[in-house]
């Protein structure tokens, strides 16, 4: 970042209504100036889209407490801001701000645009955000996107309780920690036909070879 | 002509393989990629020592209860030679039958060297699995049919086996029986795969026994993976082979150098990694996993509130998104539990744990996530 861009930065943070500056301010100390500059700046991008800024802060936050560099930083909130944004075209402008951040986790974990369009237009008035981070939670877990996709959908279908759905989170972490699966954990956790399953898949193909000769 | 046979019977095969899938129950799905490329030294028995580097695309295809794989090598020698080798697999579960399940398999492959020596197979497999929480047995035939350029035989056999989770890892043991024309083997395998801090440690060891043709022997191999990234690796390995008549190689022994590409990242942390047949590894073997403590939210007064029972530990400190990222000391309560003062709100939190000041890592009872900064995050959801 240029000093020139550094200087509009801090006459734009100078600027700002007071609620904006004090979420600003939690950076103060926590990164060098240049990067806490561009962060602001991210941060205010993000509010004049009418986007939250607290979890662009958060994840500074979290970048600095783990001692990431500056640039990694910066590239990890501006890639967050990205993710907020096509959470909320898909959900909506009346998406809160858990909401948001849990599709945006959804959306990074694999979830298809669709899927939250398709949960919003089901449930316009539900608060989405426990189903979303379930189904971002059951990626990061290596249940394929879509079928924690169609899992979330079933259950909520099904009227699940968002406690509920917590629980069948906890459910396919205990499958998975005994072997099952991740696909295989969340299927047979929503087909309760096939619960208890812990078992194995056939085999992928991946890793190097040995140099194998004809 | 002896091409276009290779080729025919290839193409039979890989028909075979796609109407196989085909008839899987239609699921949900995944798609991934990955490409390795390496260098090796490799000494075939009776040959010259000889450099080789090598490119393996591999695509995977994934479902519940299918998988289809597909998976190219070419290879160049120091000679100048080439090798082209291509698989694809597919197998498929049947739903649980009691502690049973039945397993259909199918293969095909088609590898040529130098232009002149060529060979196809195709083979099915059936096997039924007896499973239990940690450990499972196998058996059941397989038969096919293998193309050495100058016709086509059959070829038959039947496999059985046992594996177990253990510590940090799991282990395999296999006995494989199979006539291929006049050639008739068996090989008894023993596989282990273990998680020692940043390395994915393959090893393998087998002998070739009551063989008729096939050679006799003892072989094994050792790899190791290092995950640089979300998406890269580095993998060395090396060891000795036996011949494959089915797939066409000769014995050898090789050391290899390489890295693993996926360009699809995927959330590593709880990726499911494999062994032999496939068994899991479970998020309890991730390094950044803190076995000692367990992380819960309980509503207290009607506030959600993080409570860690950690037994044994004198201190421990939790940092996420609802402390500003500033490590806090967790009050005790007597008994190895330790809570958080503050409620959290409803919604998903990225946090990290410590005991007794010793590395940030993420308790069980929690998701966990690549965080973009090199490490792992724990993920709760407060409903």
């Amino acid at each position: 970042m240029s000093p020139r861009s550094l200087l509009v930065a801090a006459a734009l943070s100078a600027m700002l209504p007071p609620a904006a500056r004090a979420q600003t301010e939690r950076l103060a100390g926590r990164l060098d100036e240049r990067t806490r500059a561009a962060v602001a700046a991210l941060a205010d991008s993000a509010r004049a889209a009418g986007l939250p800024a607290d979890p662009l802060l958060n994840k500074a936050l979290e970048g600095a407490s783990k001692g990431a560099d500056g640039g990694r930083i910066v590239a990890a909130v501006r890639a967050l801001a990205a993710d907020l944004a096509r959470s909320r075209a898909a959900l909506g402008r009346g998406a809160t701000e858990v909401e948001l951040v849990a599709g945006a986790a959804a959306l990074r974990a694999g979830a298809a645009a669709g899927f939250l369009q398709g949960l919003r237009a089901d449930y316009p008035r539900a608060t989405l955000a426990v189903p979303l981070a379930v189904m971002a939670d059951l990626v990061a877990r290596g249940v394929p996107a879509d079928t924690a996709s169609r899992s979330v959908i079933a259950l909520v279908r099904a009227g699940l309780r968002e406690a509920e759905l917590v629980a069948f989170r906890q459910g396919v972490e205990r499958d998975i920690a005994l072997g099952a699966p991740a696909g295989a954990a969340a299927a047979v956790r929503v087909n309760a036909a096939e619960r208890d399953l812990a078992t194995n898949a056939p085999a992928t193909a991946s890793g190097p070879l040995p140099p194998r000769k004809p | 002509m002896r091409r276009h046979a290779a080729l025919s019977f290839l193409r039979s095969s890989a028909a075979c393989c796609v109407c196989a899938a085909t008839l899987a129950v239609p699921c949900a799905a995944q798609l991934e990629a990955s490409l390795d490329a390496a260098a090796s030294l490799v000494k075939y028995d009776g040959y010259l020592a000889s450099g080789a580097v090598a490119l393996t695309p591999t695509v995977t295809w994934q479902s519940p209860r299918t998988v289809l794989a597909g998976r190219g090598t070419f290879l160049v020698f120091e000679s100048g030679h080439t090798s082209i080798q291509g698989l694809l697999s597919a197998a498929t579960f049947s739903p649980p039958l009691g502690p049973l399940r039945v397993e259909g398999a199918a293969e095909a492959g088609a590898s040529a060297y130098a232009g002149f020596a060529r060979f196809a197979h195709a083979l099915g497999r059936v096997r039924v699995h007896a499973l239990g929480r940690r450990w499972g047995v196998w058996a059941g035939p397989q038969a096919g049919r293998v193309s050495r350029g100058d016709g086509a035989g059959g070829a038959w056999g039947a496999t059985a086996g046992w594996w177990v989770r253990v510590p940090a890892g799991a282990l395999e043991a296999a006995w494989t029986r199979l006539t291929v024309g006049d050639t008739a083997f068996s090989d008894l395998l023993g596989r282990g795969r273990w998680r020692l801090g940043a390395f994915d440690v393959a090893a393998s060891v087998g002998a070739r026994v009551a063989s008729r043709g096939g050679g006799r022997g003892v072989y094994g191999d050792l790899s190791a993976t290092v995950w640089l990234s979300e998406w890269m690796a580095l993998v060395v390995a090396g060891g000795t082979y036996p011949s494959d008549p089915v797939r066409g190689s000769i014995p050898g022994r090789y050391a290899t150098a390489g890295v693993h590409l996926v360009p699809r990242a995927t959330p590593r942390a709880a990726e499911v990694r494999q062994i032999g047949s496939a068994l899991p590894l479970g998020p309890r073997d991730d390094p950044a996993r803190l076995d000692r403590a367990q992380v819960a939210v309980e509503r207290l007064d009607g506030l959600a509130v993080l409570v860690v029972r950690a037994s044994g530990a004198s201190r421990v400190e939790v940092m996420g998104d609802f402390t500003d990222w500033q490590p806090v000391t967790l009050a005790a309560s007597g008994g190895g539990r330790y809570q958080y003062a503050l409620g959290l709100p409803a919604g998903m939190h990225r946090f990290n744990l410590r005991l007794d000041g010793g590395p940030w890592g993420v308790p069980l009872g929690a998701g966990v996530a690549a965080d973009e900064f090199g490490g792992s995050v724990g993920v709760l959801i407060v409903p």
